[in-house]
């Protein structure tokens, strides 16, 4: 009888249910298994004449119910499971390296907007350590260290680094302006107020609204009058320190650089930023 | 766009099918539901299926029907993560990472609800939204998304699925 099946009125055997469903109007057909209530419809175990208990409308034995309702997972899916959960936690451990990288250079972005160009340089310089086949982390690190050398005044070094990231940077990094400055203070140091000018002059170009662009030209200028008596280089430095006065008043670098440029201009002695601190740390007053 | 036969599709995805069928089966036993059959994976129509008997509560027939899309959306974003940060962020290639993807967005593709699963879940939210079953009225929208979202498969919208869960929801982090 477990092998018989109602379809629509009639009661026919598995091959003869498969030859009408293959027939017209199949899918108006009810069909509904016939079964013997005594015999389990999973393991065939006849229980006399006592009615077995239904599940989803079948008779079923108790054993046979037991293992429907908790039918394991076969080993095959336990491990293959583990086998994805292990292949996961291997991948993380393997690809660590990238997270420790992702989240240094995050820390040395923060850094660097802070103000703390130290700090930014050694994290960008530990990310590109951690994945030294990323050619951005290498020219990012680079970047940084050219920017704490230049804020060290190693302007050589600097603008070595600095030029190593050549293009391949986006604007917004300023690469041509730190370039700028790196190559005035290459000039400064090897005393060429000539070069440092010429360079001063194309960090102005490269900041046309930015007062301090314009007071390292009238450095500039102030150290050819300091080297040279010259009038004119004089009151050009004098002329333009008025015009940055003017850009961006009330700004403490700009106060603390025309500072320095009228102790140049009063004394005609060049000395670096170091020495001018080191010199007068409340500032330079005129006698 | 180009069609290719879905047991090819599942066969390349084939994790994905076990993941999924193993879901509806992890939800029965979970809500004590009796699993009569159960194929992991065929190469066939349904490519895997659970026969399980019918579940009084529209909850448990909810949570059969809609725990597979929630597990293999789940494992799709775990197991891409690792390959995520070498690939997308920093442009590394490594054959694991390529592994991982296809492990991850293979069980993502088959996180959707099938028809069946669909069609189940309509007959029983029907009935049960009539006596305002709350996440019975829900389902009845969820039900027309499944079905728009099987017919959508044939432009590949389980593939974007599945890549969008691996690798964009990751990208709105980093």
């Amino acid at each position: 009888m477990n092998e018989t099946i109602h379809v629509g009125t009639h009661v026919v055997c598995d091959a003869c249910c498969r030859q009408i469903l293959a027939g017209p109007n199949a899918e108006q057909l009810k069909l509904e298994r016939e079964a013997d209530p005594t015999i389990c419809v999973n393991c065939g175990s006849d229980s006399g004449s006592v009615e077995l208990p239904k599940l989803a409308g079948l008779p079923v034995c108790n054993p046979c119910e037991t293992f429907f309702r908790n039918r394991p997972f076969p080993n095959w899916i336990k491990l293959s499971f583990a086998g994805v959960i292990a292949l996961v936690v291997v991948s993380l451990a393997w690809n660590l390296r990238f997270f420790q990288a992702y989240a240094a250079s995050k820390a040395s972005f923060v850094s660097l907007a802070r103000g703390d160009a130290e700090m930014a340089s050694r994290q960008m310089s530990s990310a590109a350590k951690h994945v030294p086949e990323s050619a951005d982390l290498c020219v990012l690190a680079t970047y940084m260290e050219g920017v704490t050398l230049l804020q060290r005044n190693q302007s050589a070094e600097a603008l070595t680094k600095l030029t190593a990231c050549g293009d391949k940077l986006p604007p917004q990094f300023g690469v041509e302006v730190l370039i700028a400055d790196a190559k005035c203070g290459v000039a400064f140091d090897a005393k060429d107020y000539d070069g440092f000018l010429a360079a001063a002059e194309a960090v102005e170009r490269l900041r046309p609204n930015d007062c301090m662009g314009t007071a390292t030209v009238a450095s500039a200028w102030a150290c050819k009058y300091a080297q040279t008596g010259d009038v004119p280089a004089q009151q050009k430095a004098l002329s333009l320190l008025e015009q940055a006065r003017t850009m961006t008043p009330g700004s403490p670098d700009f106060k603390e650089y025309e500072n320095r440029i009228m102790h140049q201009l009063q004394s005609r002695e060049i000395i670096t930023r170091e020495e001018f601190v080191r010199r007068f740390p409340k500032g330079w007053t005129e006698q | 766009m180009f069609f290719i036969p879905g047991e090819l599709i599942a066969i390349a995805t084939f994790p994905g099918v076990i993941v999924h069928e193993a879901a509806h089966m992890f939800f029965c036993k979970l809500r004590h539901v009796a699993v009569l059959d159960v194929c992991f994976f065929r190469v066939g129509n349904p490519a895997g299926y659970v026969v399980h008997e019918h579940a009084d509560k529209f909850s448990t027939t909810f949570l059969i029907c809609i725990g597979p899309f929630l597990i293999n959306s789940l494992l799709c974003m775990l197991i891409c993560f690792p390959a995520f940060m070498p690939m997308r962020v920093f442009g590394v290639m490594h054959p694991l990472s390529y592994v991982l993807l296809w492990l991850g967005v293979s069980i993502g593709m088959n996180a959707f609800p099938s028809i069946g699963d669909a069609h189940g879940l309509w007959m029983q939210a029907k009935k049960e939204a009539s006596s305002f079953n709350l996440l019975a009225i829900i389902s009845l929208p969820l039900v027309l998304v499944i079905y728009v979202a099987n017919i959508l498969r044939i432009v590949w919208v389980d593939y974007l699925y599945g890549v969008a869960i691996g690798l964009g929801l990751p990208a709105l982090i980093f």
